[in-house]
């Protein structure tokens, strides 16, 4: 059942999701719903994927850093016709191939095992710079949150992508602004962060991240149009987008819903 | 041992175009001929080891071969992490080349000195383990390495080391490379202190010692068969490595040994112990100072084994 419409995309993936971690308890729900909207975007408008080009070299390639997300981006993956819908009932089920954390070669469309924050962007790096040498199409698009900009790595692969101008790698920062112990301010308090990569050589747009035209308007051109620069996004998101009493909780970053959480979730996010 | 990189590395890459060279800022007057003829499969990352092996990585996910070459120290543990997740984990070939295994950068002190590397590498899935000797073994590790397009680690010195072995070393090298053959004292050694172990052969055999001298330029995997053979065939075993005791060659080889239920009456490790060297001092003297210089280790061998008589 695969759904074309990125709005109806995100909610049909909130909700199934609500489902899946209140019935396995294996959370990072908030971060989830942060990123819903962006990956209903890159994957029913932008990235082209089907489960006959996955091998393709032209293809265009998606990361996901913020590994931890696995739960949303599996469920993405089969709303998007990659792997079979039935799949998502085996998420951390003993002896399966759904870790928590997201793992390349066991589950179609995943292209990078990750877990660790900080690996994204330069493995990214590596897949554009090849992209570019042997002179194939396709992009390559990487999503990082906003913590995990805490990470030197994220650093080490803006300047790199600048200083060898990887225009087709774009960078997304899911920017939250809540971590695992605590707000972005309170933690290192990243500040302007668009300033930041702007100033390590990146194309930096600012952009809301749960505003579905904007965010395939802007997808549709970054790396496209002749700017020799990476594209960094700084997408500004609600962890926990969608149901009230998780949006902007820091405790939701790691709580599962359970039953009667369940069923208001999912009565929100019907609206 | 750089320039038969460079030599080897250039002539897989006029014949292979998926094959790059990634340095981390380092090898200064000797990469500028691969720059200068393979162009953009040439990329310097700049000091930035993490980038340095998830990048490579990336490249090789894309269907790239890259060497990638940097300074042992900062590769193997700044950028652990990056090597166990990115290269190992996501079995993305990977060819890491670290130069200045051991003492090799004496005078600069123990943020240089690599003695850990080995055990490391060891410690992690899907990475093969190569210390070379010399330029031949050098070629033949490149080689194998090349040819098996899976993760890999080789370790080297770093002066232009004069050859051990007379001709071209056998490929694939992942077995033991007899030197000499003898009937009293096994010495396995492996990669930059062969050279050590050739020296010492010959001081025990100017005192009437028979000695098997085996170089071992692949750790990872071992070759058991001829371990577990040497270790039969002599009273005495000895393992020597530029690197720290614990987790290297010897562990590896005494791991197998008390598994195998071959127990030498003598067996000892000779390496580097649970120290930093807290004094400055070149790569002999370091190597001198912990016991590792040939007239050390002979000296130590032959009272261990005549000890045992």
């Amino acid at each position: 059942m695969t759904i074309n419409d990125p709005k109806e995309f995100a909610r049909a993936v909130r909700m199934h999701v609500a489902g899946t971690l209140c019935r396995t308890r294996d959370s990072h729900i908030g971060g989830g719903y942060s990123s819903a909207d962006i990956l209903a975007v890159l994957y029913t408008r932008i990235l082209g994927l089907t489960p006959d080009n996955l091998d393709d070299p032209n293809r265009n390639v998606f990361l996901l850093s913020k590994g931890h997300i696995a739960a949303t981006f599996y469920t993405t993956l089969a709303y998007a016709g990659l792997i079979p819908m039935e799949d998502l009932a085996l998420h951390v089920v003993d002896g399966e191939n759904y870790a928590g954390h997201t793992r390349r070669f066991v589950v179609p469309g995943v292209e990078m095992s990750a877990g660790s924050l900080g690996h994204g962007a330069n493995v990214g790096a590596g897949i554009a710079y090849a992209k570019k040498l042997q002179k194939l199409d396709g992009r390559v698009f990487v999503l990082m949150g906003d913590g995990e900009c805490n990470e030197g790595s994220v650093w080490e692969a803006a300047m790199f992508a600048a200083r060898f101008s990887l225009n087709n790698l774009v960078m997304i920062v899911d920017r939250n602004r809540l971590q695992s112990y605590g707000s972005d301010e309170q933690v290192l308090n990243m500040g302007d962060m668009a300033e930041k990569f702007r100033a390590f050589g990146c194309n930096t747009i600012s952009i809301d991240g749960h505003d579905h035209t904007a965010l395939e308007e802007l997808f549709s051109r970054v790396g496209l149009d002749g700017d020799p620069r990476p594209t960094a996004v700084i997408a500004n998101t609600v962890k926990g987008k969608g149901v009230s009493y998780m949006e902007n909780r820091l405790e939701w970053h790691f709580k599962s819903p359970n039953e009667e959480q369940l069923a208001q979730a999912l009565e929100e996010l019907s609206q | 041992m750089r320039s038969t990189f460079v030599q080897v590395i250039s002539r897989l890459a006029r014949e292979d175009p998926k094959v790059m060279l990634v340095i981390g800022d380092t090898g200064f007057s000797v990469m500028e001929p691969f720059e200068a003829e393979f162009g953009p499969r040439f990329v310097n990352v700049g000091i930035a080891e993490q980038n340095f092996v998830s990048f490579s990585a990336g490249l090789a996910a894309m269907g790239m071969k890259p060497f990638a070459y940097n300074v042992v120290s900062f590769m193997t543990l700044r950028s652990a992490e990056q090597i166990m997740l990115d290269v190992c984990y996501q079995e993305n070939p990977v060819i890491l080349v670290g130069v200045g295994g051991g003492f090799a950068y004496g005078t600069a002190g123990p943020t240089h000195h690599a003695l850990q590397d080995i055990a490391m590498m060891r410690a992690f899935p899907n990475i093969d383990v190569y210390c070379p000797a010399d330029p031949a073994e050098m070629e033949a590790v490149m080689l194998t390495a090349y040819r098996r397009q899976r993760p890999a680690y080789i370790r080297i010195g770093r002066s232009v080391d004069a050859p051990i072995h007379e001709g071209v070393v056998d490929v694939p090298v992942q077995k033991v490379i007899p030197i000499s053959k003898g009937t009293d004292i096994a010495i396995l050694a492996c990669g930059t202190i062969l050279r050590e172990a050739v020296q010492a052969r010959k001081l025990l055999e100017g005192r009437g010692c028979s000695v098997s001298l085996y170089s071992v330029p692949c750790v990872q995997p071992l070759d058991e068969e001829a371990v577990l053979a040497c270790a039969g065939g002599h009273r005495a075993v000895f393992t020597m490595e530029e690197h720290g005791i614990t987790g290297g060659l010897g562990s590896a080889v005494a791991e197998l040994l008390m598994e195998h239920g071959k127990y030498p009456p003598v067996f000892h490790r000779y390496g580097v112990p649970d120290s930093f060297a807290m004094l400055a001092g070149s790569r002999d003297y370091q190597l001198d100072y912990f016991g590792l210089s040939p007239e050390k280790a002979a000296e130590d061998m032959w009272n261990r084994w005549r000890g045992a008589q």
